[in-house]
């Protein structure tokens, strides 16, 4: 067993280019035996494999990467405080989960949408929120979880917290965590509760809402719950929507 | 020949040093964008495309070893894999101008290093394995990806995945590790690929 966590890490090394001299010997040695070229061939292989989702991941990377500093460059607007949060949390979402719903191929755009626009909303309430001490306690495991990208933990805690049902930001941070995890069905269903309440978030919910449906292939409710958010003066998500509205149009043209 | 160059930056790179692309990927994306917009007349959406495409492309070659010193200015490596691209994309519809930066002989110098042919081809094992790795779960990919294909170090990934530490991070690399061998290993074979 050892020996094999020993080959493990030459192989790594080697992959890496970062072998000592003296680990070149071994790993020379090494590869003389037939199970060890075996290894090295399938992890190289395992590598060529992962290149696409490599390369969506990275191309995700650099596009939070634009969203912050385009957010950076523009001048703050005087606007309530949980906006100017949730702005900012906007600016800085970390995660695009290319994975969950992404084919390896090049797709035209409207097949890339979910995955280009999907960010699990940023925790932007944990600080404003006072509970009972149980429930404090569970809820700053649930959003530490979340901010760890951990979302299946963080639905867990989020759902063991007490109001869970009349708690529209729990609910939208419930909802974030199941659609990160593919559970699209779950998600659509709190989205639409949290707009249903009417009350914080009910904005979120509704471009959520709206990219939930595209992948299950309801694209005209969802252009429509996009028109209706572009339509809304001063939307949080009216800009992403004028973005992807456009697009479409554009991708529509094309294809003609 | 230019005096070799960034040695300590790629080296950085290859060993998945996120902040030094992220320096490189802000300092050359606006110049980027400008130019490939008023040379190949591209919109601004797709040559912030491009460059994405060409950053991709550079990752790649510094972390798969091909290049490990530049002797052009990295603005220049960078422009040169990008002319490639735009080339690439844009050879039917003639786009090309007159390549005019004092410094093209430099990129000549590099472009053996340039990585012209951006396609993937995966052969039947490695597609095989491409289906295998869709299949083992959103965190087993995302470790994988960091591991492999960004070449994050151990105490990355924990950082990045919320992991308590890095034995754990390595012995839930071992675990994905260990399904797709098994899912590789029954499913290849009994495919008689």
């Amino acid at each position: 067993m050892q020996e094999k966590d020993e080959i493990q890490v030459l192989i790594d090394k080697y992959l890496r280019g970062t072998l000592t001299p003296q680990e070149q010997v071994a790993w020379q040695q090494a590869l003389e035996r037939p199970e060890v070229q075996e290894e090295l061939k399938l992890q190289e292989d395992v590598l060529s494999a992962l290149k696409p989702l490599g390369r969506e991941k990275l191309k995700a990377q650099f596009s939070q990467w634009d969203q912050e500093a385009e957010k950076t460059a523009q001048p703050e607007k005087v606007r309530p405080l949980w906006r100017t949060y949730a702005a900012l949390a906007v600016a800085a979402a970390a995660v695009i989960l290319v994975f969950i719903f992404w084919p390896s191929s090049s797709p035209a755009f409207e097949e890339r949408l979910f995955a280009e626009h999907f960010i699990p909303y940023e925790n932007v309430v944990e600080v404003q929120v006072r509970g009972s001490e149980q429930s404090a306690t569970q809820r700053s495991l649930a959003f530490k979880f979340y901010d760890m990208g951990d979302y299946a933990a963080a639905s867990r805690s989020l759902l063991a917290i007490p109001d869970l049902g009349s708690n529209p930001e729990i609910l939208f941070y419930l909802a974030n965590s199941h659609l990160a995890e593919g559970e699209i069905d779950q998600a659509l269903e709190e989205f639409r509760l949290v707009r249903s309440m009417g009350k914080d978030f009910a904005e979120h919910a509704a471009w959520y809402e709206a990219l939930c449906l595209w992948p299950k292939g309801q694209k005209e409710a969802s252009i429509s719950i996009w028109e209706e958010i572009t339509a809304t003066s001063g939307h949080v998500f009216a800009k992403q929507s004028q973005t992807i509205l456009k697009k479409l149009k554009e991708s529509e043209a094309n294809a003609k | 020949m230019g005096k070799v160059k960034y040695v300590e930056e790629l080296a950085a790179l290859r060993q998945g040093d996120q902040t030094i692309l992220k320096k490189i990927y802000e300092a050359h994306r606006k110049p980027f964008i400008d130019w490939a917009m008023a040379r190949f007349q591209v919109k601004q959406e797709e040559a912030a495309d491009v460059f994405q495409d060409t950053m991709v492309a550079f990752y790649e070659n510094v972390v798969e070893g091909k290049v490990v010193e530049l002797r052009s200015q990295m603005r220049t490596y960078l422009f040169g894999i990008g002319r490639f691209m735009l080339l690439a994309r844009f050879r039917e519809r003639k786009k090309e101008i007159e390549w005019e930066e004092e410094d093209w002989r430099q990129v000549e110098a590099d472009a053996k290093q340039v990585k012209a042919d951006y396609s993937i081809q995966l052969n039947d094992r490695q597609a095989f394995l491409q289906e295998a790795i869709a299949a083992l779960g959103q965190p087993c990919q995302q470790l994988l990806v960091l591991f492999y294909y960004q070449r994050f170090t151990t105490e990355a990934i924990m950082m990045e995945m919320g992991y308590q530490s890095t034995d754990v991070v390595k012995s839930q690399k071992a675990r994905c590790m260990k399904t797709l061998k098994m899912r590789f290993k029954s499913g290849f074979s009994r495919e008689g690929i």
